[in-house]
């Protein structure tokens, strides 16, 4: 057998030990999986502990960056997150004393707003007002 | 008391009354008698008693029936005003259980506030408490480094402060001073934006200059290549950059720049990696770099928040640059984030780099197809065209 021949059939040979292995076009966009949570109502229980924001989908996202929330036992809460402004992004906190409160449409955090939907899962919160949704993971505070 | 009989002389006897001291009485009563009998006789010289019979009476209305009458009318005005009354006070009395109620819920609302109010300021004075005795074991302890005289250890550390005094029980009737002052207008709700937080736009605006951020862990960049045995990819995530641009239509200011990890690359064959970082040397060149200069809109709805045209720019691989025009299509996501990508069709050897080949036979094609995929973050405005 001659050399072309050798190097013929070893091509062959070896067309079918690699795949094909090119990356469809409609998959070149990065997927985030979202991860299957059963979220509930959350009861007054669900909320107290620190909380930073791992999604945020709607109006709000291109101006929220991240958020921070603590919820405290008695009712009161803080916040802090990073916003894009006319000068870039930055740091807001609120400054004013927050109250939450509960209420048969969901969490009111006393900013005029109103209350907006909150689901809780095990670790997680959800803020759902009419364009936006946030989804919080607890962090413990060391 | 000595006994006149025993001791002392005898009194002189009274001289014997006259005889006309015994008959004066007489004879004065006799004098008054014949004075009266003078003054009678005087009398019923000078007076005339005549006796008539009584008159008949008066022609007119019935006087009895004129009071009568009056009696009537008075009787029924003072019905009236009796009914009058009666209505009236019932009224005054509704009227001041209704303004009882109303000040009672007044009172209570007042009250209410007040115990919020209380509750702030007890929760402010023990945070400014904290603060405080936070500060002052700061300053002991740095007056204990510095070896001066140590604070006096008798003051009650705030720390330790007793916690203020629960609030009052309501008193039932909350004292009329309080009641009675003008009350403030309740501080109307301030708005302080979605979940707190003041938002100013913010996402991308396709009419205005704006700076975006790669986001790496939702971007990837890579090629398409094809060789004699398969075709494959080679694809990182190691990438970084920035953009600078409106999306209303051509752009001559836009500037850009990606770049990804040589390093980063993998075709999913290990030691096809291995002889691809040779070919690139990418210890040498570590980076692939494109480097916009400018776009060029064939179409762009700044409202539909889409565009589309070419990326003007130029490609740095393995040490060699070349001017390129990258067909881009962008839109943006339901997170305001914008989605970027594009392709473009590129020869290994304008870049220097020889193309795989095993004896001959498996040969690597000289064209790859290099594509990105890019999710960027909008930061804001940028500066003005320059």
């Amino acid at each position: 057998m001659r050399l072309p021949h050798l190097l013929l059939l070893a091509t062959l040979a070896c067309s079918g030990c690699y795949a094909s292995n090119v990356v469809e076009k409609g998959a070149r966009e990065v997927k985030v999986a979202e991860a299957k949570v059963d979220w509930q109502p959350a009861q007054a229980g669900d909320v107290p502990g620190f909380y930073a924001s791992t999604q945020i989908e709607g109006e709000a996202a291109g101006a929220l960056l991240k958020a921070y929330y603590y919820f405290g036992a008695e009712g009161e809460y803080s916040g802090a997150a990073m916003v894009v402004s006319p000068e870039g992004p930055r740091f807001v906190v609120i400054e004013e004393e927050g109250r939450y409160a509960f209420s048969a449409e969901g969490i009111d955090l006393n900013d005029g707003s109103g209350p907006v939907a909150l689901d809780a899962a095990p670790g997680r919160l959800r803020l759902r007002s009419a364009d936006t949704t946030i989804v919080f993971e607890r962090v413990e505070l060391q | 008391m000595s006994d006149p009989a025993q001791g002392g002389s005898a009194p002189a006897a009274a001289p014997a009354p006259s005889r006309l001291v015994r008959w004066a009485p007489t004879l004065a009563g006799l004098a008054l008698v014949g004075v009266g009998f003078g003054a009678l006789g005087v009398a019923q010289s000078q007076v005339e008693i005549t006796v008539r019979p009584p008159e008949a009476p008066a022609e007119g209305p019935d006087p009895l029936a004129l009071l009568r009458d009056d009696v009537a009318t008075l009787q029924a005005d003072l019905s009236a005003l009796s009914k009058g009354l009666g209505t009236n006070l019932e009224q005054l009395a509704r009227g001041l259980d209704r303004a009882s109620a109303e000040r009672d819920d007044e009172q209570a609302r007042q009250l209410t506030k007040l115990q919020q109010r209380l509750r702030t300021l007890e929760r402010a004075e023990n945070a400014r408490a904290q603060r405080l005795a936070q500060q002052l074991a700061a300053l002991r302890a740095e007056l204990a480094q510095r070896g001066a005289a140590p604070v006096a250890s008798e003051e009650t550390p705030l720390a330790q402060a007793p916690a203020p005094e629960p609030s009052p029980e309501p008193a039932s009737e909350p004292e009329l001073e309080a009641a009675s002052e003008p009350e403030p207008e309740p501080a109307p709700k301030q708005k302080r934006g979605l979940f707190s937080f003041k938002l100013a736009g913010g996402g991308p605006d396709f009419a205005q200059r704006q700076r975006y951020q790669v986001i790496a862990s939702l971007s990837r960049v890579g090629f398409d290549a094809k060789s004699t045995l398969h075709d494959f990819s080679g694809v990182t995530s190691k990438v970084r950059g920035w953009l600078t641009t409106r999306l209303t239509g051509d752009d001559a200011h836009a500037r850009g720049h990606v770049e990804a990890e040589v390093a980063g690359l993998k075709t999913g064959v290990e030691g096809r990696d291995e002889e691809m970082l040779k070919r690139l040397d990418a210890k040498t060149h570590p980076k692939i770099v494109f480097e916009l200069s400018r776009l060029e809109a064939k179409q762009s709805d700044a409202k539909a928040r889409t565009y589309s045209g070419l990326a003007h720019g130029a490609f740095q691989i393995h040490g060699k640059r070349k001017e390129v025009r990258v067909p881009v299509q962008i839109e943006v996501d339901r997170s305001r984030r914008l989605v970027a990508k594009g392709e473009v069709g590129l020869k290994l050897t304008d870049f220097g780099i020889e193309p795989p080949s095993v004896a001959g036979a498996i040969n690597m094609e000289n064209e790859i197809k290099v594509w990105l995929s890019l999710r960027l973050r909008s930061l804001g405005q940028a500066e003005a065209d320059q």
